[in-house]
């Protein structure tokens, strides 16, 4: 699994899908109804609860499970369905649980340590053998600054800069022990081969760090990074995105909307320096679909009245949303992507349980299934590079990889 | 499994550490497996769970050690996040507790107790955390502060870090915790209700006045280096003689001292395996490194065969010498004199002194030996049972699982079947105020 030369073979498929799992869905009341139409906030934050999500969109083909999270403190009323686990660890308790889906938490990059953020998702690839993936996000609020009282608030510009070290902080520590560097030579006593160790020595504006990691390179190496972006999001975040990002989220209300920023993108990516293929881009879409019980119609309405009943915000409208057949998701699809160009999407379900099940009965059967393509069924099952059809990348600091000077400074 | 239980007799606490980054840990083993693959966590860990273990062990240590100004490359280096990997076996055990080492100096009490809740939902209450103060500001240079607090400042931060854990691990129950103290200055309500233990197990390691303190003060469990008869029962009483000061009871804390066992069909034969096992342990360059640490200077032309050096110790070199690693003396001088003197007593070479003065093993016999000597220690309060620690990866404990649990469990002194779902349970240890919830799960 760790072999550096290996090719990455064709990818799974030409659409990508990625399940954004945020508690019991995207509708603030997918926690109020009982099943089948909303989930049982007292399982929640029970394994058994995201188990069963991961392995159901695995079994539909997603390729990705993005777990959402922040650090924000609960707030009142304190109700079952506000409690919110690490996202990280419950990625980690998924890794042997599941076989081929990507699993991609949410890590933050404001208050926490960059060294424990990088040898944690390097430790989450180990133990799903070649599935993580991160999804920075930063801490913006007063509160969450006063749960850690290192330092103050601040503007995301900024907060996105420092995420951007925390990445580059990252990508270097999980490149600091070359593949090779065990060597178990009983003959010197050497159980490594410490040249092959590199201290990063990253030093920038906000901390240092001198490493190496205290994990051996894992099996991706690289685990993918996935950066989402909006027309609020700051500058820093777009060409963090653009150097970095392997698979770039927009979100907008409407196609015409996301070919805007996807040409915004196209524009950065012609000129940042970036390491590796173009990212693969998705657009963020809400799903409400129509199920046995109910139309996607009379979903809403139910889920908006209890909303609307327990005083909760109803979902913004700044991201496209869904609300139909299976049959006609399918078609967005391919009107979307006959309008923007896209790899594929990320669907936040309205009710995670009730809309990933609606999903698997009436979109997946109209897609090719990734778990018919032999790639998938091969054991050891494909990384979560593989399957997105990118290569293992070399090590930055193998003598022979060329490096840049550009490529090595922090975004500003 | 209907075995009658002798209430009178002290029970055992049985724990599995995963092989360590130091010496113990033999690498050069035929049968030696990977230090880093998920599988071998997996199998100990159900070793474990099939031998009734209260808890799998992790330890963490958050720079790679260095020593004579390089990183070491002799023991077994590179290791995972204990709690990433502790979740990971969450779904593939089922009673046995999951037990991660975290440093207080370089956390914050809300993420971390944040993470261990998170642990103890996904495992249905198995989560322990061992809270450690990390021995050295070497290791300062990965994180945001760099070099961080004296060592006798550490244990008061540590002091309040638990404080606070507990704090947020209440918060849905008590409201927002706003706190400023020496160390802290927050103000939040946590992101989950309260975990299915209450609060996850407390452990607790560390030797010196303040890590007794704390562990008195603080701990359910007690990871400590007293593995022997006489120093066990010292330590224990001492440390249980501390809790009264912390309106403690004794019974409260288990002390689970480090430990490792050598098993063989007759008693010269586990004597013979004891001696193979540890010239595997101290390799010609691991002995002339341990002699370094004490010598405090490059002893690379010396010959692990031959005899030790006439020349004296370097004092200040040695304190420097290693970084990352506890250091076990406090007198280079006196402790080379010493060793000198034992080596020339008994004609050893310097592999051969290293040999005798390190790595011996607590528990060494036939497996009814061995369960003689765990079941005397615990029975006479040397210790509550034992964190053993084996020296190869994964399969260290097999044999103890499979025939000295049995001999522990006919003397009447091991369980014969899990005591409850969660770890408090296994340990005995009731929540100051709160009983072991379960978790719901998904339909
Ligand atoms: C049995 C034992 C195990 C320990 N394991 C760890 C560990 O895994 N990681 C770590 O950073 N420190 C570990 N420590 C170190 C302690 O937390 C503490 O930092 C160290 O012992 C120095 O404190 P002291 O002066 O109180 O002993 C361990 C200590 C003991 C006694």
């Amino acid at each position: 699994m760790t072999d550096p030369d290996r090719q990455a073979g064709p990818a799974v498929r030409s659409l990508r899908l990625a399940l954004e799992l945020s508690g019991a869905g995207s509708h603030p009341a997918a926690g109020r109804h009982q099943a089948p139409a909303g989930v049982d906030p007292s399982t929640l934050l029970s394994l058994g609860y995201t188990l069963g999500i991961a392995q159901a969109a695995e079994a539909a083909g997603f390729d990705l499970l993005v777990l959402d999270d922040s650090l924000a403190p609960a707030d009142e009323p304190l109700e079952a369905s506000s409690g919110r686990l690490d996202a990280l660890t419950v990625a980690a308790a998924l890794g042997p649980l599941t076989r081929t889906i990507g699993l991609a938490p949410v890590v933050t990059t404001t208050h926490t340590e960059p060294f424990h953020v990088a040898k944690n998702l390097q430790s989450l690839d180990w133990v799903s053998r070649g599935r993580a993936g991160w999804k920075p996000a930063v801490s913006s609020t007063a509160a969450e600054a006063r749960a850690f009282g290192r330092k103050d608030p601040a503007p995301p510009a900024e907060l996105w800069a420092e995420a951007a070290d925390v990445v580059a902080v990252a990508r270097r520590l999980w490149d600091s022990w070359e593949d090779d560097a065990i060597i178990r030579h009983a003959p010197t006593g050497r159980f490594l081969d410490r040249t092959k160790l590199h201290y990063i020595d990253f030093a920038g504006e906000r901390f240092s760090v001198r490493g190496p990691s205290i994990t051996p390179r894992s099996p991706q190496a690289q685990p993918p990074i996935l950066i989402e972006l909006d027309d609020s999001a700051p500058a820093t975040a777009w060409r963090l995105a653009a150097r970095e990002a392997d698979l770039v989220v927009l979100r907008g209300p409407d196609p015409d909307a996301v070919r805007g920023l996807r040409a915004d993108l196209d524009r950065l990516l012609a000129t940042e320096p970036r390491r590796g293929p173009a990212p693969a881009v998705l657009a963020a879409l809400h799903v409400l679909l129509d199920t046995a019980e109910a139309t996607a119609a009379e979903r809403l309405r139910a889920l908006d009245a209890s909303a609307e009943a327990a005083g909760l915000a109803l979902p913004p409208t700044a991201t496209a949303t869904h609300v139909g057949s299976g049959a006609e998701l399918a078609a967005a699809f391919s009107r979307w992507r006959a309008a923007v160009d896209l790899d594929g999407f990320l669907l936040r379900p309205a009710v995670a349980p009730v809309d990933l099940a609606a999903f698997a009965a009436a979109v997946t059967p109209l897609l090719p299934h990734p778990a018919l393509h032999p790639t998938l069924q091969a054991d050891p099952p494909p990384t979560l590079r593989d399957r997105f059809g990118w290569a293992r990348p070399a090590n930055r600091f193998s003598p022979g990889t060329a490096t840049t000077a550009t490529l090595e400074s922090p975004v500003r | 499994m209907s075995q009658p239980r002798t209430p009178i007799r002290k029970q055992i606490h049985l724990g599995a550490h995963f092989p360590g980054v130091n010496s113990t840990t033999v690498w050069s083993d035929p049968t030696s497996g990977s230090q880093i693959e998920l599988s071998s966590f997996i199998h100990l860990a159900r070793t474990a769970e099939q031998g009734l273990f209260d808890l799998f062990f992790l330890a963490e240590g958050l720079r790679l050690r260095e020593h004579r100004g390089q990183i070491f490359d002799l023991d077994v280096v590179g290791r995972p996040d204990a709690i990433t990997v502790l979740s990971a076996l969450a779904g593939v055990t089922e009673h046995l507790g999951l037990a991660g080492t975290c440093s207080t100096t370089y956390n914050e009490p809300y993420e971390l107790a944040r993470q261990f809740a998170s642990l103890d939902f996904l495992s249905g209450g198995r989560a322990a955390w061992n809270a450690v103060t990390s021995p050295d500001s070497f290791t300062g240079e990965n994180f945001r502060r760099g070099g961080y607090l004296p060592n006798d400042v550490r244990y008061e931060r540590a002091a309040e870090f638990i404080e606070l854990t507990r704090a947020f691990w209440d918060s849905w129950d008590t409201g927002p915790v706003r706190r400023t103290t020496a160390h802290f200055d927050v103000d939040a309500t946590g992101t989950l209700p309260r975990c299915p233990q209450g609060w996850p197990i407390q452990i607790q390691a560390g030797d010196s006045e303040g890590g007794r303190d704390l562990g008195a003060a603080y701990a359910d469990v007690i990871f400590s280096r007293h593995a022997g008869y006489d120093d066990g029962r010292a330590y224990y009483a001492d440390v249980k003689g501390r809790m009264a000061r912390f309106g403690r009871q004794p019974d409260q804390l288990k002390i689970m001292p480090a430990a490792t066992v050598v098993l063989g069909d007759s008693e010269a034969d586990a004597r013979e395996r004891a001696r193979h096992i540890r010239l595997q342990q101290v390799s010609p360059q691991g002995a002339i490194a341990s002699l370094e640490q004490v010598w405090g200077r490059d002893l690379s032309a010396y010959d692990p065969d031959g005899p030790l050096p006439d020349l004296d110790p370097d004092e200040a070199g040695s304190a420097a010498i290693t970084q990352g690693r506890v250091r076990q003396h406090s007198n280079s001088r006196s402790l080379a004199e010493r060793w000198r003197a034992m080596a020339e007593a008994e004609d050893l070479s310097i592999r051969e002194l290293i040999i005798k003065v390190t790595t011996r093993a607590t528990f060494c016999g036939t497996p009814a030996q061995v369960a003689d000597q765990i079941d005397r220690n615990v029975q006479d309060d040397a210790a509550d049972g034992y964190i053993l620690v084996p020296h190869l990866t994964p399969h260290g404990l097999d044999d103890f699982v499979a025939r000295v649990v049995p001999e522990l469990q006919d003397r009447g002194s091991y369980r014969t079947d899990w005591e409850g779902p969660t770890l408090r349970h296994q340990l005995g240890i009731d929540h100051p105020h709160h009983a072991p919830q379960p978790v719901a799960t998904a339909g």
